[in-house]
């Protein structure tokens, strides 16, 4: 029965190459192997599925196979030890097996393997795969399983059942595809119903044994430690939703924010490439509440504790608005950085740990207050206080033009490889300017005339070798926010006003659906920061307003999006984030739960004095019944009884067989216990079907049952 | 030993068991069809069995009778036989100027209905009809038939050329249904030895009070709801197999639970258990169903169903 | 040892006639699931409570679904055929879905292997029973012994619908079969015996015997007898009936034995290998005899063979010790 080909066995064939699919694409899809291994791997399989399989894989074939897999499970090892790329490498691994299995694919055996294989990648999946793609994959994959199993199923019974059989089977199982379609996609019901219960209802509690870490990825590129100039022109299109923003607050927003959401943030630049220069990182210190609170200028803490909910901002004298916040939630897609965006000024950040793993995440302090972040692979939450409010005019004049003190020496240090003609533009356009507010507009001013264009060509002076800047500030006078934002900082630098770039993102749209404010990749911007004394950084956006909104109208189909957007938010929400809060949250809307309980200790006392309680209720449910019909039917205790010792030695009664017919089955069994046992069970029936039982009927039972248990001992014994 | 197993009425279960004695003498290594058949007698109930000729069915009927000490008439079916001819007709007296009836031979204790699916349906039905009522009415005049009063009717299953085979509706007045089977080896080794006609004709051993007795008393034995349960789901599978075309009727029910109650009289049991429901199960009830698969022999196939569902009911425990 | 264990598995897993057994996949399977609930419990990853859930429906539903397919499923094994001992004859085995509304998938009825006989029955599968059908399926049985039997103790038995689980449920026995001896080559001597030789054209001389009577049709007669203008006659089919030759009989003589003795035993199968092919030659009237009494007249036709077959069935004295035959 090996290597027979029937339809059957084909449709079988597909659905195992189907089902292992649909796995790897869970792990695929969250880039969770490297394209040119699930390349190799396509291929492979693909050769595998088309060329005649053999009817039997011969000897020395399965010992070069074995070779094989011997020789990569050592290289996965060695890989899972030398660079630490547990997942990688194990995945890699599993995809070989898969396509070892796939070659010989000729019992049913070697098809129950590539489903396991294929069950081991969906694990894998649901380790690494955050996106919204999981839950249909998984589901279709539960029912592509399912009829795989179905169909694998029948093979194997033809194969245990002779070829005879297996040919009829073949046949008839064909026949009743669509019977076993429907067959599957109620297993796959019955499986996901099971998924969503334990889901939802399955304590997590986490115990974290095992854990090492390590999980961390470099990040790859976008906010990463350098910049080159006109990356961000391209995203300017891309509607994807990188974050999303709940503000404690709701409602005072509008329909479009015009918050400045930092990221990373560079004092040096040459020849068209931002970078850090100063290797000083923003001071990070535990603050009230969890918050990881950044030191302000004179290195004290920039929030206050406090004893009410909301965290109290620091006064700056001199800055009447310092003490307005903001405070909010943010759903952070993992987009390969490990920076955290907040609005300027940040003050706090807290990071919700979401199970073991995400417990892991470690604020840090980057260059130049930048806020980084040692996490895993996936979205990350986190929670941010900023002051929102800037200073006046007249506040910022107040300032006049102070000193900049040693340690800001790099955020004046003048640009290298630029010609005079730029620091003579900045002279000349601060002439007459007192302050550093006013120098600082005068700037501003002249690059208000430029105009804001996605579209870049070098002029001939670029050509010819010169810093793209000099292109932008004397020729073109044309480019987007980065070409805006450098040049500001560029001249600002040549008169001595320290100044840095920012990037980040500009704003956010409210989603109505969701009830959050979205923020775009087309939304990303940057911007400069200008140092005034006590009044720390102020932020300064020199791109032309209509420059800045440029990337609002890149949705193709902005109610749909929004409608997707809020539903992956939901998923992340209450799928990837479901915690245990989250739990008790939901039993307590379903009224499963009582809201005051408020203290943690007590809330699980409480939980597990329920399930005690309904245990103990089901028990003595359960006593109480067999109790009262015990006290009804006393022969029906005696005939449990000796049922029981009678189970022991490997005799029960048929659903359809009387008392004595049992009896008489063991009797013939077993011939020296057959007496007292056709005894009692003479007895019991006589008991259980008279009209009314009597002390001597019982008594007689009594003294039958303990001849039967007699002689079950002496049977045993001898 | 214990007071609900003890039965009352001594004499009837020895007169039983004297019957039984006796006709086992003539009819050797029949047991079990010995025992359906007085299971049949003391159940006040009627006979059917279906075999091939030459089996010793009509034996069975005649010593039955002759052992019991009742009247006895035999009647062989023929295509020709008029109802007439079994419930008697009336005879006009010139004399007296009225009509006489002169009874047939219905008119007995015990009624050998030969080779039953020989006559026309009307005669059937007449036979099964005076079966059912236990009286037959002539010009409007009601006649009681005897008492105690049994019809054993003999079928023959393979010869089926110019016969009526009985419609399943009056199978249904038989209580029990059984096959003779061929005699045992040695038994018929001594039977073709000539023991058949050195054999006396047995003797009456006992009256028909007694049999009366032990129909009163098997009346009498106690049915524990749950069995009556039991044997309400047993005849309610029978209509829902989908092996099964028409099933038991509550008439068959309450026909199966009597004789069940009989054979524990017989048992010497005041009280029914599983064993007699299970055991009757198949006579009792497999004539009374059609099977739907009846390409060949229907009785065989129902009794095959009957047994699969007894098999399928949980018992009471 | 493992065997052993097994069993005790097995034993512990049964109960009123159904057992369970968890095949090698099943218990990869639960490992796999035991494996993802450490690793869902130990992580707190959401995912992997949904797959450990899903895990743990498949392996409760797929309980369920077994055990309500042997549930609802009836079996019983008929015998299509003369049954010769030592020969596979032609069962048909019925499988009914006792539900009216929900289909039976993938069940089949073996043999028990837990009872040790050489009786076999062939195993059958259907993959699908629709909801209150039956489906019949050809299937062979072999009985090692001649006399009255029941098929060999059956199961049905289902993996559906995964093959983690075997699912079985013991089927009543049935009703006893008659089992004719084993036919073996008829001796030489015995087909060379010159009273039963009838020369090269047995069937016409046979016909040409002397006119007896005519007699109704019998199950088994040679339909080339038929009186056909008597059939027209009389409106049922009718028979010739010839005068039987006291030298084209055979009488087959069989000495007293036991049951199960082997010289005994070969005799049986013999004596049956000989009437049957002596009967084969319509002409020829066989009968039998037992330690000198007469079990079977002589006759033909294809009804006495049967008649001949059925009495070598069960001839012999029952052997020592064994109970009596009805209790």
């Amino acid at each position: 029965m090996i290597g027979v080909d029937t339809p059957l066995h084909r449709l079988r064939d597909r659905m195992s190459l189907a089902q292992i699919a649909v796995a790897t694409a869970t792990v695929g899809v969250a880039g969770g192997i490297a394209p040119w291994s699930l390349a190799l791997a396509a291929v492979l399989c693909a050769w595998a599925f088309v060329r005649p399989l053999p009817p039997v894989t011969t000897k020395a074939t399965e010992r070069a196979w074995t070779l094989l897999v011997g020789v990569a499970l050592v290289a996965t090892l060695t890989r899972a030890v030398l660079t630490a790329e547990l997942l990688d490498s194990g995945l890699d691994f599993l995809l070989l097996l898969v396509v070892q299995r796939l070659f010989n694919r000729q019992r049913a055996r070697e098809h129950m393997q590539l489903l396991l294989l294929g069950s081991l990648l969906v694990v894998a999946g649901a380790v690494i795969n955050a996106g919204l793609n999981y839950p249909l994959l998984f589901a279709l994959y539960l029912v592509v399983a399912a009829m795989t199993l179905l169909l694998n199923h029948l093979v194997a019974e033809g194969e245990r059942l002779g070829a005879r059989t297996a040919v009829t089977l073949s046949r008839e199982g064909m026949r009743a595809r669509g019977f076993l379609w429907r067959a599957a996609g109620q297993v796959a019901a019955i499986a996901a119903i099971g998924a969503i219960v334990t889901f939802v209802a399955f304590p997590r509690w986490g115990v974290g044994a095992f854990f090492r870490g390590g999980l961390s990825r470099d990040s790859k590129s976008g906010f990463s430690s350098t910049v080159e100039l006109g990356d961000f022109g391209r995203i300017k299109s891309d509607a994807t939703v990188v974050m999303r923003i709940e503000p404690d607050v709701r409602g005072a927003w509008g329909d479009r924010t015009d918050w400045h959401l930092r990221g990373s943030s560079f004092d040096a630049y040459a020849g068209g490439r931002w970078f850090h220069e100063r290797d000083v990182e923003a001071t990070i210190a535990g603050g009230p509440f969890g918050y990881q609170t950044l030191r302000d200028l004179r290195g004290g803490a920039t929030l206050k504790p406090s004893r009410s909910a909301v965290p109290e901002a620091v006064a700056v004298p001199g800055f009447a608005a310092s003490k307005q916040t903001l405070l909010a939630t943010v759903t952070l897609e993992d987009i390969g950085v490990d920076v955290l965006f907040v609005p300027s000024e940040p003050l706090a950040v807290r990071v919700s740990p979401r199970g073991v793993i995400e417990s892991r995440a470690r604020v840090r302090g980057g260059r130049s207050d930048e806020i980084r972040v040692d996490k895993a692979p996936g979205p990350i939450r986190y929670q941010f206080v900023s002051r929102i409010g800037t200073p006046t005019e007249a506040e910022l004049d107040a300032i006049g033009d102070p000193a900049v003190p040693d340690a800001f020496a790099a955020y004046t240090a003048a640009i290298p490889g630029l010609s005079d003609d730029v620091t003579a533009l900045a002279q000349r356009l601060t002439e007459g300017a007192s302050t550093r507010r006013a120098k600082v507009e005068a700037i501003m001013a002249h690059l208000g005339g430029f105009t804001y264009s996605l579209d870049l060509r070098p002029s001939q002076r670029v050509l010819d070798g010169a810093d793209p800047l000099e292109g932008f500030l004397f020729d073109t006078q044309a480019g987007h926010c980065e070409y805006f934002a450098s040049a500001a900082v560029v001249l600002l630098r040549q008169i001595g006003v320290p100044a840095r770039l920012v990037n980040g993102y500009y704003g956010a749209h409210y989603n109505g659906v969701g009830e959050y404010y979205a923020v775009r990749q087309a939304d990303a911007h940057s911007w400069i920061e200008v140092h005034f004394g006590d009044l720390g950084w102020v932020t300064f956006d020199p791109t032309p307003p209509s420059g800045r909104t440029s990337g609002d109208d890149a949705p193709w189909w902005p109610g749909a999006s929004e409608w997707i957007d809020a539903v992956r938010n939901t998923y992340l929400d209450w799928v990837i984030d479901y915690d245990l809060g989250k739990q008790l949250t939901l039993f307590e809307n379903l009224g499963l739960r009582d809201r005051q309980a408020d203290n943690g200790l007590l809330r699980w006392r409480w939980l597990l004095a329920v399930m005690v309680g309904l245990g103990a209720a089901v028990w003595i449910g359960a006593r109480a019944r067999k109790w009262r019909r015990g006290r009804a039917r006393p022969e029906a205790a005696i005939w449990r009884t000796v049922i029981r010792r009678l189970a022991r030695r490997g005799y029960s009664p048929r659903d359809d067989e009387s008392p004595r017919r049992f009896g008489a089955r063991i009797g013939a069994a077993e011939p020296p216990i057959a007496a007292p046992v056709s005894t009692f069970m003479r007895t019991y029936e006589a008991c259980r079907f008279a009209p009314q039982i009597t002390a001597d009927d019982l008594a007689a039972l009594r003294d039958a049952a303990a001849a039967v248990i007699a002689a079950l001992g002496r049977a045993r014994r001898r | 030993m214990n007071s609900v197993l003890q039965a009352p009425r001594p004499e009837a279960h020895a007169a039983i068991a004297a019957v039984r004695r006796s006709v086992a003498e003539v009819i050797r290594g029949k047991d079990d069809v010995i025992d359906l058949a007085l299971v049949a007698l003391v159940s006040a109930g009627h006979l059917l069995i279906e075999d091939i000729p030459g089996v010793g069915k009509s034996t069975l009927a005649r010593t039955l009778a002759q052992v019991v000490g009742g009247e006895f008439r035999r009647i062989q079916f023929t295509s020709d036989l008029l109802p007439a001819d079994l419930v008697g007709v009336s005879v006009l007296r010139p004399s007296l100027d009225q009509s006489e009836f002169r009874p047939g031979p219905l008119f007995a204790n015990f009624v050998l209905a030969d080779e039953i699916n020989r006559a026309p349906p009307r005669t059937q039905s007449a036979l099964l009809e005076a079966m059912g009522e236990r009286t037959v009415s002539v010009d409007g005049t009601s006649h009681a038939l005897a008492v105690p009063f049994m019809v054993i009717a003999t079928q023959n299953p393979t010869e089926h050329y110019g016969t009526y085979p009985l419609p399943e509706s009056q199978r249904d007045r038989f209580t029990l249904r059984l096959e003779m089977g061929y005699a045992i080896a040695e038994v018929e080794a001594a039977l073709f030895g000539g023991a058949a006609e050195a054999a006396p004709a047995p003797e009456p051993v006992c009256t028909l009070d007694a049999i009366l007795a032990a129909q009163l008393g098997a009346q009498e034995v106690f049915v524990h709801p749950d069995l009556a349960a039991y044997a309400q789901r047993v005849v309610h599978a029978t209509r829902n197999h989908p092996g099964v075309r028409l099933g038991v009727s509550t008439r068959g029910g309450i026909a199966w639970m009597r004789a069940a109650k009989a054979r524990a009289w017989m048992d010497r049991r005041g009280q029914l258990g599983i064993d007699d429901l299970q055991d009757l199960a198949v006579p009792a009830l497999a004539h009374r169903l059609i099977a739907s698969a009846g390409t060949d022999d229907g009785v065989a196939v129902a009794a095959e169903r009957v047994r699969e569902i007894v098999a399928t009911t949980a018992v009471p425990r | 040892m493992a065997r052993r264990k097994r069993s005790l598995l097995r034993r512990a897993l049964t109960a009123r006639g159904r057992s369970l057994e968890i095949t090698r996949a099943g218990w990869l399977f639960i490992l796999l699931t035991l494996a993802v609930g450490f690793a869902a419990i130990n992580s707190g990853a959401n995912l992997l409570h949904a797959i450990f859930g899903a895990q743990m429906a498949l392996i409760v539903g797929s309980g369920i679904l077994s055990e309500s397919m042997v549930r609802r499923t009836v079996a019983r094994r008929v015998a299509a055929g003369e049954i010769y001992a030592g020969q596979a004859a032609a069962v048909r085995v019925e499988l009914t879905n006792l539900d009216p509304r929900v289909d039976v998938f993938s069940v089949s009825v073996e043999d028990d292997d837990r009872s040790a006989t050489d009786d076999a029955c062939a195993p059958v599968f259907a993959v699908r029973i629709g909801a209150g059908r039956t489906v019949e399926i050809p299937a062979t049985v072999t009985l090692s012994q001649r006399g009255r039997h029941a098929m060999p103790a059956a199961v049905v038995a289902t993996r559906f619908p995964f093959g983690l689980f075997v699912k079985r449920r013991e089927l009543p026995r049935g009703a006893p079969l008659l089992v004719y001896p084993r036919l073996v080559p008829a001796p030489a001597p015995m087909a060379d015996d010159p009273r039963t030789d009838l020369g090269d054209a047995p069937r016409r001389r046979a016909r040409a015997g002397e006119f007896f009577a005519l007699r109704e049709y019998r199950d088994g007669d040679d339909l080339r007898r038929i009186h056909w203008p008597a059939v027209a006659r009389l409106g049922r089919p009718v028979v010739r009936e010839y005068e039987a030759d006291g030298d084209r009989q055979m009488m087959l003589e069989l000495r007293r034995g036991t049951t199960g003795d082997p010289s005994f035993e070969a005799e049986v199968e013999q004596c049956a290998s000989v009437a049957v092919a002596a009967l084969g030659r319509d002409a020829l009237a066989v009968g039998l005899r037992y330690a000198g009494e007469l079990l079977v007249t002589p006759g033909s036709g294809d009804e006495q063979r049967r008649r001949v077959l059925a009495a070598l069935a069960v001839v012999g004295d029952p052997p020592k010790g064994a109970t009596a035959v009805d209790a």
